[in-house]
């Protein structure tokens, strides 16, 4: 996840208060874990030197296993997600399980109280079943649940406690046959009998109550986004396996009498998977967050997003609709969500939590999510962050989009400019100086008539013709050099042509289709391809012959310029000022231009501009 | 009889040298002069001149405003010649005075103003019923075809070349004659022996062959 940040470091690297706060955060896991273990050590050899217990090593491992396992787990949530009750709730339970271990005593007192500290763990587990992940009930039906089996178990527990010598089971390996103390706390005797149908009552409400733990969490997953179902399923299963061990137990135990040791084994397994499961459901709840929030990065990369995409992607990816990403704006200086009001930093509504982003020390982003919402704060951190350079490379591809068609833009006008200048350049030559010429050629032409025979004055006359008539043919390569009259009258292909006839070389001129150009992307493309022409020319060798092509299509005039010349090495050659600013000029016009050249084959022009 | 003339130039100073020109010819006589292509058109119509003498450009498009007078008149009236002035040496603007044929038409550089002779040698010539290519126009597509590699032209010896862009210049035969310095028969002899070589038809009709000579020189497909 924090490789998602990486391109910036800084970013999201913090906290609004992180240092201080990290380190209060791992205290109490931390010291969780230590009494965990040592109220593990502890029950392991409690248990195992019991004199009474007819398995005392497979029940001291087995509970020893469940206060490690539960205080572990509760410890690395608590660790994970300090925001949730769920890490402190569950490693109290494992502490609280440590307890039963007094049931491995031969004192009657200690036995009695190990045996209900068993049925209050039963209920601890139960309340932590229903509370995963969040910690505490999601809904008052489970609340409600919790507490109507408390009661029913404390009305059972007291009646038992009252009236039986002998105490119900306690949970696997628990069994002491005859060597059992009584009931330290009986103050009537209610017969033997009393005491085995409470027993087994407390028996068949603990199944009941496992097999509704288990429908109100699949009534929860029916309920669920993908992120929790995932977080919840190993637990749902888990829970199963609970409750059919113990109703197997149960069963046996009624029927037989006794407790087969296979069944015991089954059960231990069963209570020992629900820690594990609620571990694995994290776990996976967080892989599953973390592929959400790399489909959140490869589905959307690339494509434009806005800063509602970016908070409802983020959400979604986390399975918080609710979530808000409020960006920090500078003018204003307070935060902005994306559906543009402003959102105070420091307190939440109730019921909703937030996280500050900072970005090289100062105030970048801040999230503001559900209390409820299961992801550690690195991970909402993450996708955050990555959400928000998502966002960051939709705006600087649009600035780019915009810059782009800004250069386009000035690069067409100065083209137009360009052209325009040509086109005045060439009116001027032909409408200013051209009948001036003509009328000094035809004043010469008089006055050679007037000057009659006179050989000198003829002479002279005749070299200021000369003069005059250079004037004409210099002024006639300047103008077709600047826009050649036949482009304008007579459009590309014709002028082309007549390029054509006075070649040293075979060109031949093809035009398709009726689309038309503007002036100016006309004009590109017959100074770039009389350029490729004269280049064909000059480098392709005596006998070369040359192709011109236009296409007049509805979008676009494609033309191309092929020959069989002698071609050259496009990867040998620099690029030439020539070619450069042939792709300039129909760049200018908001085309393309190729070249490809091959040794000894020859070399195309091809290109297009738009048509109109 | 004088040839009867109609003048088309839109500049001032240039139509009234024409004019001034023109007036010290004996057999050439203005009957009018127009500044813009609908005047023109209009006293044409009504002095109904052997020749019309015009600039190719003129308002209201300054485009190629003699040309389009040529192509009405060939099919309004053939028998009036039509001197074209233009600026432009490009073949195309020749090739497009000839389209409907080359009998009665002329297509001159402005060059040839100074020299009041080719002027008149023009006028003198549609108004017979032949044709002038400027010299200049045909001299730089004889030498573009010559220079191609595998062009047929480099079968022709150096006097059958000049004698090809003579017959796109319009030069009668006896013109010919005179040019090089040989006899009528020598020259009738040579053409049609270029006109085979070239494959073309028509070396006897002068009026035709100038067309043919120009169309095969600019390498364009015949009509």
């Amino acid at each position: 996840m924090e490789r998602i940040s990486s391109p910036s470091p800084q970013l999201g690297a913090g906290l609004a208060r992180p240092v201080a706060r990290t380190r209060v955060r791992s205290v109490g896991p931390a010291l969780a874990a230590v009494a965990g273990l040592v109220a593990a050590v502890l029950t392991v050899m409690a248990v195992a030197s019991s004199q009474i217990l007819v398995e005392p090593r497979l029940s001291g491992a087995f509970r020893g296993a469940f206060v490690l396992a539960s205080v572990g787990v509760g410890a690395y949530t608590w660790w994970r997600r300090p925001a949730s009750g769920f890490g402190p709730l569950f490693a109290a339970t494992g502490l609280l399980f440590a307890l039963t271990s007094l049931n491995a005593s031969a004192a009657s007192l200690t036995f009695t109280v190990g045996r209900v500290v068993y049925a209050v763990v039963m209920l601890a587990l139960l309340y932590v079943c229903v509370s995963f992940p969040l910690g505490r009930p999601p809904t008052r039906r489970e609340r409600r649940f919790v507490a109507l089996f408390g009661a029913v178990g404390a009305v059972l527990w007291l009646l038992i406690l009252a009236l039986a010598v002998e105490l119900p089971p306690g949970g696997p390996f628990a069994d002491c046959e005859g060597a059992c103390p009584e009931n330290a706390l009986r103050f009537i005797d209610g017969g033997a009998d009393i005491g085995r149908v409470l027993g087994d009552a407390v028996g068949v409400v603990t199944v009941a109550a496992f097999v509704v733990t288990a429908v109100l969490l699949l009534l929860r997953l029916g309920e669920s986004d993908r992120a929790a179902q995932r977080t919840l399923a190993p637990l749902f299963l888990s829970l199963i396996a609970v409750l059919v061990a113990l109703a197997a137990d149960t069963i046996t135990r009624q029927a037989f009498g006794a407790r087969p040791a296979a069944i015991s084994a089954a059960v231990a397994a069963a209570i020992l998977s629900l820690p594990v499961a609620m571990l694995a459901g994290q776990l996976r709840g967080r892989l599953f967050a973390a592929r959400g929030l790399g489909r959140l990065v490869a589905d959307v990369a690339g494509t434009p997003v806005t800063a509602h995409d970016v908070q409802a992607l983020v959400g979604d990816a986390l399975g918080d609709p609710t979530l808000t990403i409020a960006r920090w704006d500078e003018s204003e200086q307070t935060y902005r969500a994306a559906q543009g009001g402003a959102i105070a930093a420091g307190a939440p509504p109730s019921g909703r939590l937030q996280l500050e982003l900072t970005r090289d020390g100062r105030p970048f982003a801040l999230v503001e999510y559900a209390a409820t919402l299961d992801q550690p704060r690195d991970v909402l951190r993450g996708a955050v962050a990555g959400g928000l350079m998502l966002l960051d490379n939709t705006q600087l591809a649009e600035e780019r989009g915009r810059l782009v068609a800004e250069l386009r833009a000035s690069r067409a006008r100065m083209a137009e400019a360009t052209f325009a200048g040509r086109v005045q350049i060439e009116r001027d030559l032909h409408d200013g100086v051209q009948p001036h010429l003509s009328a000094l050629l035809v004043k010469l032409g008089i006055a050679r008539d007037l000057a009659g025979e006179e050989p000198e004055l003829r002479a002279l006359i005749d070299e200021l013709g000369d003069d005059a008539a250079a004037a004409v043919s210099e002024l006639r390569t300047l103008a077709r050099g600047v826009y050649p009259p036949l482009l304008r009258e007579r459009g590309l292909a014709q002028a082309l042509q007549a390029f054509a006839m006075t070649a040293p070389v075979t060109v031949r001129v093809e035009e398709r289709g009726r689309h038309a150009t503007s002036p100016a992307a006309t004009a590109a493309v017959y100074f770039t391809v009389l350029e490729a022409i004269q280049n064909a020319i000059k480098h392709g060798g005596p006998d070369v012959s040359i192709d011109v092509t236009f296409d007049r299509g509805p979008q676009a005039l494609t033309f191309a310029v092929v020959d069989d010349g002698r071609g050259f090495d496009a990867r040998a050659t620099e690029t030439g000022v020539g070619l450069v600013s042939m792709a300039d000029r129909i760049g200018a016009a908001a085309g393309e231009l190729d070249i490809e050249s091959v040794v000894g084959r020859g070399t195309t022009v091809k290109g297009w501009v738009p048509t109109v | 009889m004088a040839i009867r003339v109609v003048i088309g130039e839109d500049s001032a100073v240039v139509r009234e040298g024409i004019q001034r020109m023109l007036e010290r010819i004996d057999d050439i006589e203005v009957v009018s002069a127009s500044a813009d292509f609908p005047t023109l058109r209009a006293a044409i119509a009504e002095s109904r001149p052997d020749v019309v003498l015009t600039d190719i450009r003129m308002p209201p498009t300054l485009t190629d405003e003699g040309i389009r007078i040529a192509v009405e008149l060939r099919a309004s009236a053939p028998d009036v010649g039509v001197v074209v002035l233009s600026q432009h040496v490009e073949p195309t603007y020749a090739l497009a005075l000839l389209e409907g044929g080359s009998s009665r038409r002329a297509y001159l550089l402005k060059e040839r103003l100074r020299d009041s002779t080719e002027l008149t040698r023009a006028i003198r010539e549609v108004a017979r019923g032949g044709s002038v290519i400027d010299p200049l126009v045909v001299d730089e597509l004889v030498a573009a075809r010559t220079a191609r590699e595998n062009s047929p032209l480099r079968e022709l010896t150096e006097s059958e070349t000049a004698i090809l862009g003579m017959i796109a210049q319009g030069l009668s035969n006896s013109a010919i004659a005179d040019e090089l310095v040989v006899t009528k028969r020598a020259v009738e002899r040579h053409i049609n022996a270029i006109f085979l070589k070239l494959g073309l038809r028509d070396a006897e009709d002068v009026s035709r062959r100038v067309k043919a000579a120009l169309v095969y020189l600019a390498d364009q497909q015949p009509a």
